[in-house]
């Protein structure tokens, strides 16, 4: 009798197991085994940065002058990041409205150069080791715009497979929101900031 | 031997009919979800499947009780989207139907995102309304109602009440009507 029991019980409860797994599998992170090593990662970023122009591979040294707000704030394990502009390789951003100022073709750039100036942000939160980086789990992709234009998708498309090709899947893809702004400081066309967590 | 046979079965017996007596009056998050899917229109309500995301991106993501979700926006129930920016001559109840259904397409991926069981989210924190509008639009404030009652409606106030944004952008991506952007936590 109580075999019985200790069967039915461990039915129902592989079951139940079964029915959770089914659920998480799309969206679990811990599925995929593509955890990417420290070398891995820091040629992927460099390969990025020197593709964009960026001397030897090195992003910018941008000084934190600003009293009241910082590049990011971690909190725990959490990296909040302040809005990311996109700067070239010489330190000048991009500047106007699409699609009357700036071209679709420009914003594909833009993106790319904010994507790896958050990167640079979220690196010197993790004491300068990238791999130290558990997850990007948001990104909010802000594009100074006019509201005929719609094709936000493929502009954000290109920082998101950048945080792929550094990161690899399981801990680059991330949620997002793109939005139109009607007006931005130093009427800058394109920012983003994330959040990304710690190991 | 009998007796102990038969009192569990007894007690299975009766537990299953409580249950099922119960179901109707009980007020369980799965009934009251039900109950504004079948008035949105979605048949026997029951939630849709979840959508594809249009991009390399995920429609949710969770790092231990965080939950993070894609910005959702409104799906009718035959699957396609309402589209098109929000005008001053745009039907208010249209939009508000399409606040509505966001907010649907947001539980949708909650639940994926909490393993398939809605009761597991602890709290709904942030709510971020986006809508397409024109300056000085004069309902932003009911459509960003519209979400918030629906999200007590359906998590009740201790879960379901939380912090909010509204935002008034240019335009959203592939032309969407509306969107709104949910964050919550696991228990």
């Amino acid at each position: 009798m109580t075999n019985v029991i200790k069967i039915s019980v461990i039915l129902i409860v592989s079951m139940l197991s079964f029915q959770s797994k089914a659920f998480a599998q799309s969206g679990d992170m811990d599925n995929e085994a593509d955890y990417r090593d420290k070398m891995t990662i820091d040629v992927a970023y460099k390969k990025e940065l020197l593709d964009l122009g960026f001397k030897d591979g090195k992003y910018l040294d941008i000084a934190d002058d600003a009293t009241s707000h910082h590049p990011y704030v971690l909190v725990g394990k959490v990296i909040h990041t302040a809005e990311v502009s996109a700067l070239r390789p010489d330190g000048t951003a991009l500047k106007g409205r699409v699609p009357t100022d700036v071209s679709q073709e420009d914003l594909y750039v833009a993106s790319r150069l904010a994507c790896v100036g958050a990167i640079n942000v979220i690196k010197n939160a993790a004491g300068g080791d990238l791999s130290r980086i558990r997850k990007i789990a948001n990104i909010r992709y802000l594009t100074l715009s006019e509201p005929e234009y719609i094709d936000y998708a493929l502009v954000s498309n290109e920082c998101s497979t950048l945080m792929v090709r550094v990161f690899g899947q399981t801990v680059g893809s991330h949620t997002r929101f793109a939005i139109g702004l009607v007006s931005s400081a130093n009427n800058e066309s394109f920012k983003l900031n994330l959040i990304a967590y710690l190991k | 031997m009998m007796k102990y046979i038969f009192s569990i079965l007894l007690i299975t017996i009766l537990a299953s009919c409580s249950n099922s007596s119960s179901d109707q009056a009980e007020d369980t998050l799965e009934n009251r979800l039900a109950k504004e899917l079948v008035r949105l229109g979605f048949k026997d309500g029951e939630l849709p499947p979840l959508s594809k995301v249009f991009g390399p991106y995920q429609p949710y993501v969770v790092v231990d009780k965080d939950i993070y979700l894609t910005s959702t926006a409104a799906q009718r129930p035959d699957g396609t989207w309402m589209t098109g920016l929000v005008t001053d001559e745009t039907d208010l109840d249209e939009l508000i139907y399409a606040t509505e259904l966001s907010v649907i397409s947001a539980i949708n991926r909650l639940k994926y995102a909490a393993g398939g069981d809605l009761n597991k989210i602890g709290k709904i924190i942030h709510v971020n309304t986006l809508s397409p509008s024109p300056q000085n639009y004069p309902h932003l404030e009911i459509l960003a109602d519209t979400s918030s009652d629906m999200l007590v409606r359906i998590f009740g106030e201790e879960v379901g009440s939380h912090a909010r944004t509204i935002l008034s952008v240019t335009s959203l991506p592939i032309n969407m009507h509306h969107e709104i952007e949910v964050r919550a936590v696991m228990k």
